[in-house]
């Protein structure tokens, strides 16, 4: 049954009317259409999904809405800061760690939670870091490099 | 377009109000922990409740005690706390290991310990570790406290022995006094996002030269998670070497395990793996057990 629900969105306030039994995912794209978080396999294998809730990098597939009840998420639409990129989205530019795109979202919101608990990681530690992503493009090696290039722009 | 998994969530605060609540609603109710196998099953259809009990708020988050005195673990302890827990690395790194194999990132945030239990698969990590440690399950229900042993818990794939509006609540895994040694062996093509082809788990508390006290569990070659009574009949009391681990390959491989042909590998496979598996938990714990790693 749908009620308010009320959390902090990419650091905003925000209240809306949605069903608690609702994935997360679903709720987000189709009641805040933030559309920035992707649906891939929906079983928790692929990582297109990761936002970050309350801290974590999770799939929002696998999350349901009523534990979005005063919450603080943040989606890839939150991370551009007064018109300029944040630094991993620009390391992804840098490292052409894009192809088809799909993947990004999940990849970065991935990559911000580990770099926030591990600001510089090693090699083996990043491949570790994001074996709950899949990217069918890439081949992996240019998203690697991204997040060394992006720990290399946060530490500045 | 959003597709409501349920019905009618509840999120219950105490323990009580959560039993009532799963009293109240019978078999048209299921509980929640981490999510991350539960919604899969809803999404699914495997099952379709109407009403589903969000347990995240009870106070069965923790990790108290010590290898001489035992373990409590609460029931919705996640395995990123499991795998993050100082007290555990030190202590108990089996459960770590566990923990830390227990799938991506973004699953080992949400997934609990007691999820991964009750969710009854014959492939879980923890539970095929915790079965090697003799490990109690504590229950609360309409009718009161009660306990099980872990082996005694599963009736088969997906199936418990929990009654109805019945919660597990803890894991109480018995003090493990002295030396010992303890090693998870999971085999799997892609490492951690992978559910098990074979799991083996060993512990061996030595007597000088002797293997004392001997478990070995095995997950994904049956029908609930095992303990290989020919391999712990085989290895106690006996004077270890490397030939005997061996032996106790071949009898798990061989008398212990039932194997099925599935999506993830064959029935001959399994069989093959699990004695690799078998002697490689025997000898990494023997080893950690004299000192070693």
């Amino acid at each position: 049954m749908k009620r308010d629900i009320k959390c902090t969105i990419n650091g905003r306030q925000r209240t809306f009317y949605a069903d608690p039994c609702a994935s997360v995912l679903d709720v987000l794209r189709d009641v805040l259409h933030l559309m920035g978080t992707k649906e891939g396999c929906g079983t928790g294998d692929c990582g297109a999904c990761t936002i970050i809730w309350n801290g974590k990098a999770v799939n929002s597939c696998l999350l349901l809405a009523n534990r979005m009840e005063n919450a603080e998420i943040w989606t890839i639409e939150g991370l551009m800061k007064d018109g300029e990129l944040h630094p991993i989205q620009q390391a992804f530019i840098e490292a052409g760690a894009t192809q088809c795109g799909f993947c990004n979202p999940g990849f970065i919101m991935r990559i911000k939670a580990m770099l926030e608990e591990n600001p510089d990681p090693t090699d083996e530690e990043i491949t570790q870091g994001l074996v709950g992503n899949i990217c069918r493009c890439t081949g992996y090696k240019a998203i690697r490099d991204a997040v060394k290039i992006a720990v290399k722009k946060q530490r500045r | 377009m959003v597709a409501p998994l349920a019905k009618e969530i509840f999120e219950p605060e105490t323990v009580e109000e959560a039993i009532n609540i799963l009293h109240r609603k019978g078999e048209d109710a299921a509980i929640i922990a981490g999510g991350t196998d539960l919604i899969i099953s809803l999404r699914e259809g495997v099952i379709q409740p109407a009403n589903i009990v969000d347990i995240i708020k009870l106070p069965l988050n923790y990790i108290k005690g010590s290898r001489a005195k035992g373990f409590q673990i609460g029931a919705t302890t996640t395995a990123k706390d499991i795998s993050t827990s100082g007290l555990l690395k030190k202590e108990l790194p089996i459960l770590v290991d566990a923990a830390i194999h227990l799938g991506g990132p973004q699953t080992i945030e949400l997934a609990t310990i007691g999820g991964n239990i009750c969710n009854a698969s014959p492939c879980a990590n923890f539970t095929n570790v915790l079965a090697a440690l003799d490990t109690v399950i504590k229950i609360k229900g309409p009718d009161g406290d009660r306990e099980m042993m872990l082996k005694d818990f599963f009736r088969g794939p997906g199936i418990t022995g929990l009654k109805r509006a019945e919660v597990v609540t803890e894991i109480e895994i018995p003090a493990i006094p002295g030396a010992y040694g303890a090693s998870y062996v999971k085999h799997t093509l892609r490492k951690e996002m992978d559910i098990a082809i074979v799991g083996a788990a060993a512990l061996i508390i030595p007597d000088a030269n002797k293997v004392g006290k001997i478990r070995v569990a095995l997950g994904s070659v049956g029908a609930t998670v095992l303990l290989a009574e020919n391999a712990r009949k085989i290895l106690e009391g006996k004077t270890f070497s490397s030939r005997l681990a061996e032996s106790a390959g071949k009898a798990a491989a061989e008398k212990d395990a039932s194997y099925i042909d599935d999506v993830r590998a064959s029935a001959a496979y399994r069989k093959k793996i699990t004695r690799i598996a078998v002697k490689k938990a025997v000898l990494d714990a023997w080893s950690m057990a004299k000192g070693g790693k």
